[in-house]
């Protein structure tokens, strides 16, 4: 089942990126630098990507320092 | 001429009076019915009709049928019904009594006109829902509902200093948006924020709500956090501190959650996530960014409600609530598993469901209001909600070995209230018209929301085409890197230490502090200083007896004391 999963992601992010460049995409913020990022092909991706990344990376270095064993507030 | 109505919070306090008094499935019976009947009565409101009452000398209106009110009253109604469906093999007097006076008291703070009808029904959902912790009956339940109770008292305690400021300083106790910033109006937010699940205020509701029963839960699930939501919604719309609030809940909710093994208080940490998104739209302020926060509860009590049943059903059949005791579960209970599927991929706004037309709102209005930064660290966070609940918590249920073999699916009219609720997710996502229609704001704005399914899906297809790439890309990294969210059984520590640890540690430090203080001063006044002076009063001949100088001392030590 996680095989599935794993094609269904690859199937579905060639595929939406494959379409993108025809959808025309606009910046939501219509600025310039930074701000236009967002009308970039993959831009989706890849704040997905790092997005996830980040959360991952920031709940495990938290877990380290924040997870007590289970009897903590018995004692 | 305003018509006098009873508001419907009335109809529910009157059944949950009633309940106790009933006997079987009776109970049952009532409590749906009035659920079905205020849902019916919330739709027949209108703006004309109020209910003042005179009471602490002031005139107190308990029905302000606005729209904004009425939105909340129908999903309040709404999700009562499914709630009570969903409750219909429990038999215990209590849950379903406390529910119902939990519900009414929501609806009761949510028409309340004034302040002062705000708080009463505000604490009176306070006591009333702890009962539903309370009937849990285990001894981490009993020790949890004390804490839930301590942190809403302080907060209704906070709120009701707020609400007495202003009232004094403006004589008015009508409850309109607060413009002024000044101490009162500081405390009521405050006051609002603790119910909110606020960061720092967040860490209740993970430590109350999975203590719950499991209807209990998921009557909990849906009140508390989206009164105080509607709250923010009416009175502190526009002000920008709310933002960073707002930002800080929805991260960490999904920090916090992608650390949990429990399955409930993994959607505890959702439902702050997903109050971070309101509590952000309430501070941007626009009418289009209301509009998002209020659809967005709307959907949000609906599938987070939808979670805690599917989640509730499962602990009942297997007996266990952590996450990684459970597996496979899609074989034995199929039906529970694909209502899990379509709660999670609500709450993870996947298309033609109901957190793709609702969510997107409020995130369109912060791109209207060019707040980038902010719209990133929502995206983030979107994402990071399919992240927990669409693979974290599906796959760890559903997939892989198979845990509980034996399990049986859950009953008849679990299933019915599961299917009630999924039917309104589906409604929402793929013709989200009638909703729209229902929200506060101006006709402009509404028209310019296109609600109907070509609209949503083939005028805006670019928005399905990008959410379902992240959405990809999420599982990509999720099935990558799984090993990172592997981690041991444990506590996670949070703002709560401070009233569970803190405290006990600064009260046994002042005890210490004080009880030394007492035993030196013993020590040297006395054990050492009485006993020299008596040894030399006594052996002083009486003629020289400095009687006067004596007197004069003790005026003046007495002096000094009155002095200090």
């Amino acid at each position: 089942m996680k095989y599935l999963g794993w094609k269904l992601g690859w199937g579905l992010l060639a595929i939406t990126i494959a379409i993108e460049p025809f959808l025309h995409r606009k910046s939501h913020f219509g600025g310039h630098g930074i701000a236009s990022i967002d009308s970039m092909i993959g831009f989706y991706a890849l704040l997905a990507f790092f997005g996830c990344i980040f959360l991952m990376v920031i709940s495990r270095v938290l877990g380290q320092v924040i997870a007590v064993e289970e009897e903590y507030y018995d004692a | 001429m305003p018509s006098l109505v009873l508001p419907p919070a009335f109809l529910f306090i009157l059944a949950g009076v009633l309940i106790p008094f009933l006997k079987g499935r009776v109970r049952n019976l009532v409590a749906v019915v009035a659920a079905i009947l205020g849902l019916i009565q919330v739709l027949l409101l209108n703006s004309d009709m109020s209910y003042p009452v005179h009471a602490l000398g002031f005139q107190i209106d308990l029905l302000r049928a606005d729209k904004l009110a009425i939105v909340f009253g129908i999903v309040f109604t709404f999700n009562a019904v499914a709630a009570f469906l969903y409750g219909w093999v429990k038999n215990k007097d209590i849950e379903l009594s406390s529910a119902l006076l939990y519900i009414g008291a929501a609806l009761g703070a949510v028409f309340a006109a004034d302040v002062i009808g705000l708080y009463i029904f505000w604490e009176l959902m306070a006591i009333t829902s702890v009962m539903l912790i309370l009937a849990r009956k285990t001894e981490s339940s009993m020790a949890a509902a004390k804490r839930y109770i301590l942190v809403h008292v302080a907060g209704g305690l906070i709120l009701l200093a707020g609400i007495i400021l202003h009232v004094n300083a403006t004589g008015s106790i009508e409850f309109t948006g607060f413009t002024q910033l000044n101490t009162s109006s500081i405390l009521i937010l405050i006051g609002f924020l603790v119910n909110a699940a606020a960061v720092p205020f967040a860490s209740w509701l993970p430590d109350a709500y999975p203590q719950a029963t499991i209807f209990g839960g998921v009557v909990l699930s849906a009140y508390t956090s989206k009164t105080a939501i509607y709250t923010l919604m009416r009175g502190f719309v526009g002000w920008e501190w709310l933002i960073p609030i707002g930002l800080v809940m929805a991260i960490y909710g999904i920090v916090y959650g992608l650390m949990e093994r429990d399955i409930r208080r993994i959607l505890a940490y959702a439902i702050v996530n997903q109050g971070g998104f309101m509590v952000v739209a309430a501070g941007v302020g626009s009418e289009l960014a209301v509009i998002g926060g209020v659809t967005h509860a709307f959907a949000c009590i609906l599938y987070t409600a939808l979670l805690w049943m599917t989640t509730g059903a499962i602990i009942k059949s297997t007996g266990t609530s952590h996450l990684n005791k459970l597996g496979g579960l899609a074989k034995s209970m199929p039906w529970t598993a694909a209502f899990t599927l379509v709660g999670a991929l609500a709450i993870s706004s996947s298309p033609f469901l109901s957190g793709f037309t609702t969510k997107s709102i409020t995130l369109a209005a912060i791109e209207q209001a060019h707040l980038f930064w902010p719209w990133i660290i929502l995206e983030i966070a979107s994402i990071g909600t399919f992240l927990l609940i669409g693979l974290k918590l599906c796959v760890g249920l559903f997939l892989g070995k198979e845990s509980h073999p034996n399990t049986t699916e859950a009953q008849g009219s679990k299933l019915v209230a599961m299917g009630v609720l999924s039917a309104a997710c589906l409604a929402i996502g793929i013709y989200p018209e009638w909703l729209y229609h229902l929200m506060p704001g101006s006709q402009a704005t509404l028209s310019a929301l296109h609600g109907s399914f070509s609209d949503v899906y083939i005028h805006h297809f670019s928005h399905v085409v990008t959410q379902l790439q992240k959405m990809s890309v999420a599982a990509l990294v999720f099935f990558l890197f799984a090993p990172l969210l592997r981690q041991k059984d444990a506590i996670l520590l949070d703002l709560d230490w401070l009233y569970r640890i803190g405290a006990k540690h600064s009260y046994s430090g002042i005890k210490k502090c004080c009880s030394s203080i007492n035993r030196n001063s013993q020590a040297f006044f006395i054990d050492k200083v009485l006993p020299n002076c008596a040894i030399r009063i006594k052996n002083t001949p009486m003629v020289q007896r400095p009687v006067g100088s004596a007197a004069l001392a003790i005026i003046i030590v007495l002096t000094a004391l009155l002095v200090l």
